[in-house]
């Protein structure tokens, strides 16, 4: 086995085993890096030094029986706004260019306490918005790996690192974890910090975690979620033991959302519904039901929070650096300074209602099911269309992509599993059984 | 007023305001982003929101 294959579960079993350095897995992904990241562009800064020393300490402590944590000597990567002490941040923005954090992302923090090795940052787009990063899809490299955490789904898929942080206002973790083949998680709103990472919004960022199975997901989200004093949306509901969680697997309740079909491609739409039929033919419980009457206004209403806050949160930078800013976010920018107040609030309130009208259907299924895109992974540098994850964006419900197939062009699909806030125990579950019948993605063929 | 209308009226409003902050090049850069925010104004202003709905912001599980 190449090492730099191993995902988060068995590298850090194979750390705890001793039959593997982290010295020898950071040195296979650096090598790795150096090999194709010419190509994906996946990577803004990689902490050569830092993960050197830090896979040196480890592989020292593992050789005398010592672990942090269970990411013990487990490699990661961070979207490119998530703060980092000592590591130039810049958000693929000219705005921040230089920009040296002097803390860490408490997400980063608490990855790295369980031991995990920070292996460098991902490239995003300008401050997770729309104006695109350089990253290229490993599957096909004419085609976006999708936005805003391109970097993250791109260096995953490509076997360059384990694991990535993530983040998603609209559509920026599920919808390039798909496009890229992989499993990727947004966890309700509040159960992963946010602290240190760079803002869009106040109500609807997420940090997320994509890697290439559910166990790697469930492992790093047992370690990554956590309440933090210093963030104030964050959840003080307890964390359950995620991978002790997904061993509990059983055929699930599904509730099929037809009617997002209809907005797929037709490709979309037939590889999701082999993958449905299987899953039934698996044993699952598969209904068609639809959503509630608030889910017509949702778009809307996630878009008018974004545009409003990332007003707001960018005021002061904008007014000295407007020049600076890229077209999509300046115009995000100027448009967030004209929404009403009266929509804004209104738009906060059909957040509130959605979630109220969905609670029956949550309470019926163990997931509603839907395409996890539109289309594969378009051509081009556009990000994709991230409507199928804006509801759960704006509700601050989990939601989950695992891949479903490939298109006959062999780009990577996925199906996208969504439940009730902090759910997420059940959730993992219902995702792994999924993928034990589905089968996971192969790699791409870099 | 129908909602053509309606959604002509706040993308007027939005240009009109665009241009007095940021020139009259900047809003006219805006122009397509300003038809997209317009109709989505409308579909906000029109859906029948329930009365007694309160704005929400962040999450926790019922107690």
């Amino acid at each position: 086995m190449s090492l730099h294959t191993f995902g988060v579960v068995a590298a850090a079993r194979a750390i705890r085993e001793k039959v593997l350095s982290p010295v020898d897995l950071v040195e296979a992904l650096l090598k790795r890096i150096d090999l194709i990241d010419g190509r994906v562009q996946a990577w803004a800064l990689v902490d050569r030094d830092g993960a050197r020393a830090a896979a040196r300490a480890m592989t020292d402590e593992a050789a005398r029986g010592v672990l942090r944590g269970p990411l013990h000597g487990v490699p990661f990567g961070a979207k490119d706004i998530f703060y980092s002490a000592g590591l130039r941040t810049e958000a693929g923005s000219k705005v921040m260019a230089g920009f040296v954090p002097e803390y860490d992302a408490t997400s980063v923090v608490r990855l790295k306490s369980a031991g995990a090795i920070l292996l460098g940052k991902l490239h995003t787009t300008e401050f997770a918005t729309t104006d695109p990063a350089p990253t290229r899809n490993p599957w096909n490299l004419a085609c976006t790996p999708g936005g805003s955490s391109s970097g993250s789904a791109a260096a995953v898929a490509a076997r360059m690192v384990p694991l990535a942080l993530g983040t998603q206002t609209i559509g920026s973790n599920v919808r390039p974890a798909s496009y890229c083949g992989l499993v990727g998680l947004k966890p309700t709103f509040g159960r992963i910090s946010t602290r240190g990472v760079m803002p869009l919004t106040y109500t609807q960022d997420h940090v997320g975690l994509m890697a290439r199975t559910v166990e790697d997901i469930a492992l790093s989200l047992g370690v990554a979620a956590g309440h933090d004093r210093d963030d104030p949306s964050s959840s003080r509901t307890p964390v359950p033991d995620y991978l002790a969680a997904i061993t509990h697997r059983r055929a699930p309740r599904i509730g099929v959302l037809r009617e997002l079909y209809e907005v797929a491609t037709p490709e979309v739409a037939g590889i999701t519904g082999q993958a449905v039929n299987r899953l039934a033919r698996a044993g699952a419980i598969v209904e068609e039901t639809k959503l509630p009457p608030s889910y017509r206004v949702v778009r809307a209403a996630a878009h008018m929070i974004m545009r409003a806050d990332t007003a707001s949160i960018h005021a002061e930078r904008f007014a000295l650096k407007a020049d600076l800013y890229r077209p999509g976010i300046r115009s995000a920018i100027e448009l967030g300074m004209l929404v009403p107040g009266d929509l804004y609030v209104r738009a906060l309130r059909v957040r509130g209602q959605f979630r109220r009208e969905l609670l029956p259907l949550l309470e019926r299924y163990d997931a509603l099911l839907t395409p996890t895109t539109t289309t594969p992974a378009p051509e081009g540098m556009a990000t994709g269309d991230p409507q199928f994850q804006a509801p759960w964006s704006l509700s601050g419900l989990p939601s989950i992509t695992v891949p479903c197939g490939l298109t006959p062009s062999g780009l990577p699909l996925g199906i996208q599993l969504v439940s009730g806030a902090f759910t997420e125990a059940s959730l993992l579950a219902t995702a792994a059984w999924c993928e034990d019948t589905l089968g996971r993605a192969a790699a791409p063929g870099l | 007023m129908d909602r053509e209308q309606q959604r002509a009226e706040y993308a007027a409003g939005l240009r009109a305001e665009a241009s007095r902050r940021f020139g009259a090049e900047r809003a006219a850069a805006l122009g397509p982003i300003i038809e997209d925010v317009a109709g989505w104004m409308v579909d906000l202003a029109t859906f029948p929101l329930d009365a007694d709905e309160p704005p929400a912001f962040y999450i926790e599980p019922a107690p």
